[in-house]
């Protein structure tokens, strides 16, 4: 195929990678959104890393109280906080920043995944007229490297804010980024970089799970929970008790083991927990959650992947709560010290719970698209658009909120009751508060979470409710 | 570009044989065989339900039945791949259906350069081609609007346009006038079978609508997913 003839079909996919309609304009702002948080954050662990030993700071406590080195007269580009500044705790907040990618990553991943009517339409009409898969993952190789550009692009403005806010923002001392320099320069440009075949093949790659023929898109139907399913959280469960028990002999290893095993049972248990939620809801009485609970069952292994983050997050919250409560026992220089970094993982996870909540709009959308005709038949009959939206949100809520109120349970027993508790006495009203703060603190992260992602799902369900879809065969 | 071979003159188009195919637990088509030679113009007709499109989907490659086996242009279908089905669609067979089959993003004459496009012919070859095959379906003013644009009767002429601007030997259409009036159907009809007769290809039409089907060569009418009676109109 001479280089004229291929420039045919390349200009058709290139402006049928241009985002056209309201819905695909939002589902490119996503992926893009994910790719330049995830940018920001790599680039603010590049920062992290390439702090020049001895240019910043230290805590120093006396009966005064705490101060760092620079003092109240320190330099503009110093004042950075000991996390950042001290070896033996650097690699750790960096590690911390990139473990933060994930959820944005989790983002931009269900985004390209996320359908619109409008799409499938135009899918299913290329299809029609002779579109073989490889011309359609060429497609969705181009939607994916123009998101993922304008999002690395995105990735070096969107540091500049983080830095203002984690900079200049805080006082001597407690900086947590430092000025940017080259390194950011550098690492920002060779991500725009990477962005285009990274985004390109990660698009093309999600693209494979839905069968594209001219009679519509079918996605790869939802497998039940199988006995396998069953027996990895039991698994995981005597794992934890197993190296939780021996792991004084094995020293960190036990300990890591324990942490992979607790990050197993996370993931395994979700689709159990949405099993239960659903169960229970579709047999209330009330037709919303009913119809939620139902939506639940439909489909409990996509809601139960985001359970096993939201179950993490819960954890934090509970181990934070606690946490707060043994070091509010200690000295000036341990509440100081620790505080601050508990309030910065506090408002790390927060943001964690938001986005990993999102990504629940994938399988809700795809839902919606799955069932346009009897979407477009209930607003035909009865029902707005507005009470479908309504089913989705009690539908997100019910998959996010009990996950992640359990985690923080599970986080605070373990921790506050049979750590905390058992070594300091007349702790327990501290602790009851903190128990109460940390339900609180999960709840609103993850129905904040869930109330974004149900806005997000509106463009689809506006999609399916038209009349057009009520001929869907 | 398609990789099905030049087939011989002589030969069926089309040979379907002893096709079963089912949706769940509902059979739709049971034991159907029939052969469509080149130049036939064909009428799949039936009630509602009765598996005339599944008939179709399965000959045009788009669904693989459970059993029987499908022959087009003196090729087996059975082993063909997604990606040679999909080729056969911008080749020898062409497939019009009742709507949604312009992409939405596209003018007209980008729709009906599509497979042009996809095979890789030049931009500019495409759509002169393109605007040449809108003007002999009477569809010349629809270059430049979008489908969303277009009603129902231009939306088809323009999909019509697009399925014979490959010179298929064989054109599949479901119910191709069902969302059109009576006169717009008809004109539809006559472009059809007028283009049909002209390049020697043959023609399935599935429809509901007697008018239709006493316009073509040979009947076929299925009844519970078989063939309940087959008879030569011309």
């Amino acid at each position: 195929m001479s280089a004229g003839r291929r420039a045919g079909a390349s200009s058709i996919f290139w402006r049928l990678s241009r985002p056209r309609s309201a819905a695909d304009r939002q589902r490119a702002r996503r992926m893009a959104f994910g790719v330049a948080g995830s940018g920001a954050l790599l680039l603010a662990a590049l920062a992290i890393l390439t702090v020049r030993v001895g240019t910043a700071s230290s805590y120093t406590c006396d009966e005064s109280g705490c101060y760092t080195s620079f003092g109240r007269s320190g330099p503009q580009d110093g004042g950075l906080a000991p996390y950042v500044v001290e070896s033996g705790l650097r690699g750790g907040t960096a590690v911390g920043a990139v473990l933060l990618v994930a959820p944005f990553v989790l983002l931009a991943l269900q985004a390209l995944r996320t359908g619109t009517a409008a799409r499938e339409r135009r899918l299913a009409a290329l299809s029609l007229a002779g579109a073989t898969r490889r011309d359609l993952r060429r497609l969705a190789f181009l939607e994916g490297t123009r998101a993922a550009v304008i999002g690395a692009l995105a990735a070096g403005p969107l540091y500049l804010l983080l830095w203002l806010v984690l900079g200049p923002a805080l006082p001597i001392g407690s900086k947590m980024l430092p000025q940017p320099g080259w390194p950011i320069l550098i690492g920002w440009l060779v991500m725009v970089a990477a962005a285009v075949p990274l985004g390109g093949l990660v698009a093309a790659q999600a693209a494979r799970p839905a069968a594209v023929s001219p009679l519509g898109l079918t996605r790869r139907r939802q497998r039940p929970l199988t006995l396998a399913h069953a027996v990895a959280p039991v698994i995981s469960a005597a794992l934890i008790a197993f190296f939780l028990r021996w792991s004084s002999g094995m020293g960190q290893l036990g300990v890591g083991l324990a942490a992979a095993s607790t990050v197993a049972l996370a993931i395994s248990v979700g689709p159990w927990v949405i099993l239960f939620t659903g169960w229970c809801a579709a047999r209330r009485r009330g037709l919303v959650t009913s119809m939620a609970g139902r939506r639940l069952l439909a489909d409990v292994r996509t809601p139960g992947r985001v359970v096993g983050v939201m179950l993490a997050v819960g954890i934090s919250y509970g181990v934070i709560a606690a946490l707060v409560v043994d070091v509010t026992q200690g000295d000036a220089y341990d509440q100081m010290f620790y505080l601050a970094g508990m309030a910065g993982a506090a408002i790390a996870i927060a943001v964690a719970a938001v986005v990993a909540t999102f990504s629940l709009v994938v399988g809700a959308t795809e839902q919606v698209l799955d069932n346009a005709r009897s979407t477009a038949i209930l607003v035909a009959l009865a029902a707005s658009p507005a009470f479908v939206s309504r089913i989705v949100r009690r539908q997100m809520l019910l998959a996010a909120v009990p996950a992640t109120v359990l985690g923080a349970v599970l986080g605070w027993i373990v921790f506050g009751v049979v750590v905390i508790g058992s070594e300091d006495e007349g702790v327990g009203l501290k602790l009851a508060v903190a128990l109460l703060a940390a339900m609180a603190a999960a709840a609103l992260s993850a129905a904040v979470g869930a109330l974004v992602a149900a806005r997000a799902v509106r463009p689809a369900i506006r999609s399916s409710s038209g009349p057009e879809n009520l001929r869907t065969p | 570009m398609s990789q099905v071979g030049v087939s011989d003159p002589a030969e069926p188009v089309l040979v379907l044989e002893n096709i079963q195919h089912a949706y769940r637990r509902t059979i739709a088509v049971r034991g159907v065989s029939l052969t469509v030679q080149p130049g036939e113009i064909l009428a799949v007709t039936g009630p509602s339900g009765c598996g005339k499109s599944t008939v179709l989907h399965v000959a045009a490659g788009l669904i693989r039945p459970q059993s029987g086996t499908v022959r087009l242009f003196g090729q087996s279908l059975t082993g063909a791949g997604d990606d040679e089905r999909a080729r056969l669609r911008r080749g020898k067979l062409s497939l019009v259906l009742q709507f949604g089959q312009l992409v939405p993003e596209l003018t007209g004459v980008d729709n009906v350069a599509l497979p042009l496009l996809l095979d890789g012919h030049g931009p500019t070859q495409a759509r002169r081609l393109a605007l040449g095959w809108l003007e002999r379906c009477g569809a010349q003013e629809l270059a430049d609007v979008e489908p969303a644009e277009m009603s129902g009767g231009q939306a088809q002429r323009v999909a019509v346009a697009r399925s014979l601007i490959t010179s298929p030997q064989l054109m599949l259409a479901d119910e191709p006038t069902g969302s059109l009036d009576s006169i717009g159907g008809r004109e539809l009809l006559d472009l059809m079978i007028g283009e049909a007769r002209r390049s020697g290809a043959a023609l399935i039409v599935v429809t509901h609508d007697n008018s239709v089907a006493a316009r073509a060569d040979r009947e076929i009418r299925l009844f519970d997913g078989e063939i309940a009676s087959e008879a030569v109109l011309v």
